[in-house]
């Protein structure tokens, strides 16, 4: 048998082919899911520019302008010290974006690996780890971030901790299921057969395959953390001031009722629009992977 | 597996269960900055007799799973220790407060349940239509609102400006009565907070009623009783609505946790004395034996409650095997 060179995909040839796919899954998603991806997007930019994107100075008190009501100057009005409601929100962009992603992302890199082990070797461990598991989802999110972070304090990276390891369970479990049925199929077992050991057959051959589900729970895993860091920070369990977060926003605006209604409500409005844009886009990609939902 | 065999099971499976929640409570404890003795007595009682007792109680001198066994002796016997926030036995602190979530969470379920039923229903029955379209939209919008700020929007509309425009208030702006003091003025408290925290829950009922429906809408038996001559709306309110609700009712077991996080903030907000709004302040005076109190008592309610639905399950269906 005469052996044949397969060509290597090039990297530039990869990253095409990937950009190529998204690209596809894109054109797939029906219109809200795609409008609440540009939403995700031109939310990510005002973070991550946000000093550029902000009129004024977050922080900045200006005893003059007061409680104003919003105008051209102050499009949603200041607060008592006179900083201007709306650069707060721009500069609140970061906070929020930045515990949704950043305690997704740690919830996956717990939970993953735990339950694909799990699931590939079996065992009694696996039992015990995986009704521990069960334990932990079946208990209110906020109730046990509430009595965490009651312990700890708050702090940014104490909420990303905090969040992160309530959501861990759920990934756990979910690829779990996956990984489960996934090595039982054909191409597990040629792989198996071609002498990759199983660290390789899982890492290369079993995750990718498995990871669907994962991202779409990630996805809407963003919108409840953004929503589980805005309530902390409205209890006063959240990032501390002086820096700006949409839940002590919307707290501190509690005192200005209802003269000054503007320092409560806007706030609120871009945190729904922010989870609204994540809701939205992983009910779209729910719909994308899993074609039977299609037509329901 | 016979029924009760069935039930004798997961009452045994409960034991374990209950013991993984209790360790991570006790821990909660012993993770608290600065001494357990310091957690336990408040800063005005740490008199060198007080010490002496509490070290004497708890086993503090004692390897670390000893403590755990004597705390956990005097759980399962109803002693929680006292909270020395309220100067009361954990116990009787937390019963009072879960008695008003309990009213809280009911008024909220049967909001939720008139706005979810109808709009699931016609989101099903008109697939794909622009009733099914507003019904998704609903529903999203109605999770993506976070519930304190929803909470203060109601306040300030309904309260506040309704009071600038109309000279009264159509809500109170929080507070609490009980309803065997005076049930109007019971009513006339709960039904904000309760619409507030209903809100989330019947975004998320809508959706699975829908979707359920529609699975059930396409099954033989509904294209056998429309032959029949059977009319729509009894077909759909009486052969598939009763088959619908099986999944409606796991999903109205485990997003009780929903609810209770809603809990947490919307009696903050409206000022009412639930459990929620107990766990919040113990965790800000660091009264550390009422937040183990507290949470203690919402896990065992979450226990019971899956067990519960697990129950109404192969009541609603019977060919569940077991």
């Amino acid at each position: 048998m005469s052996s044949e060179t397969v060509p290597t995909p090039t990297s530039t040839e990869r990253v095409i082919d990937a950009a190529r796919h998204l690209w596809g899954i894109y054109g797939r998603l029906e219109r809200t899911a795609r409008i609440s991806i540009w939403i995700i997007l031109i939310l990510t930019l005002t973070a991550i520019l946000a000093p550029l994107v902000a009129p004024y100075n977050p922080t900045q008190e200006n005893y003059d302008r007061s409680l104003a009501s919003p105008s051209i100057d102050h499009p949603a009005g200041t607060d008592l010290t006179g900083r201007d409601v709306f650069s707060r929100m721009v500069f609140g962009t970061r906070v929020s974006l930045a515990v949704g992603v950043g305690a997704v992302l740690l919830g996956v890199l717990i939970g993953v690996p735990i339950g694909s082990l799990g699931g590939f070797y079996g065992g009694w461990i696996d039992e015990v780890a995986m009704r521990t598991m069960d334990v932990i989802i079946s208990f209110p999110a906020l109730v046990l971030a509430l009595a965490i972070i009651g312990v700890l304090g708050g702090s940014l990276w104490n909420l990303i901790l905090v969040i992160g390891i309530v959501f861990a369970p759920q990934y756990a479990r979910l690829i779990h299921g996956e990984v489960l049925s996934i090595k039982e199929t054909e191409y597990v077992e040629a792989a198996k057969g071609t002498g990759l050991g199983n660290v390789g057959v899982l890492r290369r051959h079993v995750l990718p395959n498995a990871m669907t589900p994962v991202i779409v729970q990630a996805t809407f895993h963003v919108a409840l953390a953004i929503i589980i860091e805005a309530s902390l920070s409205f209890l006063g369990l959240g990032v501390q001031p002086p820096r700006p977060t949409w839940g002590v926003m919307i707290a501190d605006g509690r005192r200005y009722l209802p003269g000054e209604w503007w320092i409560s409500v806007s706030p609120g409005v871009a945190i729904v629009i922010t989870v609204l844009a994540f809701n939205l886009v992983g009910d779209g990609l729910r719909e994308e992977y899993n074609p039977q939902l299609v037509d329901q | 597996m016979t029924r009760s065999n069935y039930l004798l099971k997961r009452l045994l499976l409960m034991i374990p269960v209950l013991l993984v929640i209790s360790m991570g409570i006790f821990l909660l404890l012993k993770l608290s900055p600065g001494s357990t003795v310091s957690a336990l007595l408040p800063p005005g009682q740490q008199s060198p007799t007080q010490i002496e007792r509490v070290t004497e109680q708890y086993g503090l001198d004692e390897p670390i799973y000893v403590q755990y066994g004597k705390w956990l002796l005097r759980a399962v016997q109803g002693d929680l220790g006292r909270s020395y926030a309220m100067g009361e036995p954990v116990v009787s602190v937390v019963l009072r407060s879960a008695w008003a979530t309990a009213q809280l969470g009911f008024v909220s379920l049967v909001v939720s349940l008139l706005v979810a039923v109808p709009l699931g229903l016609l989101s099903a029955t008109h697939r794909g239509t622009w009733v099914d379209q507003f019904g998704r939209l609903a529903a999203f919008g109605g999770i993506s609102m976070p519930a304190f700020w929803v909470g203060i929007v109601i306040i300030l509309v309904f309260s506040l400006f309704w009071n600038q425009w109309f000279g009264q208030s159509l809500v109170p702006p929080g507070g609490y009565v009980p309803i065997t003091e005076d049930a109007v003025a019971w009513a006339h408290h709960v039904i904000a907070p309760a619409v507030t925290l209903g809100i989330g829950f019947a975004a998320i009922l809508t959706r699975q009623i829908r979707s359920s429906m529609v699975t059930v809408l396409e099954e033989d038996y509904v294209r056998t009783a429309r032959a029949k001559g059977v009319r729509k709306r009894i077909v759909i309110l009486v052969h598939a609505f009763r088959n619908g609700l099986i999944p409606v009712v796991t999903v109205l077991g485990f997003q009780v946790g929903f609810l209770m996080n809603g809990a947490v903030v919307v009696e903050q907000v409206f000022e009412w004395p639930g459990i929620g709004r107990l766990l919040f302040q113990a965790v800000t005076t660091k009264d550390v034996p009422l937040v183990q109190g507290a949470v203690l008592f919402i896990a065992v309610i979450f226990v019971l409650l899956n067990l519960a639905v697990d129950m109404l399950y192969t009541y609603l269906d019977p060919r569940v095997e077991y």
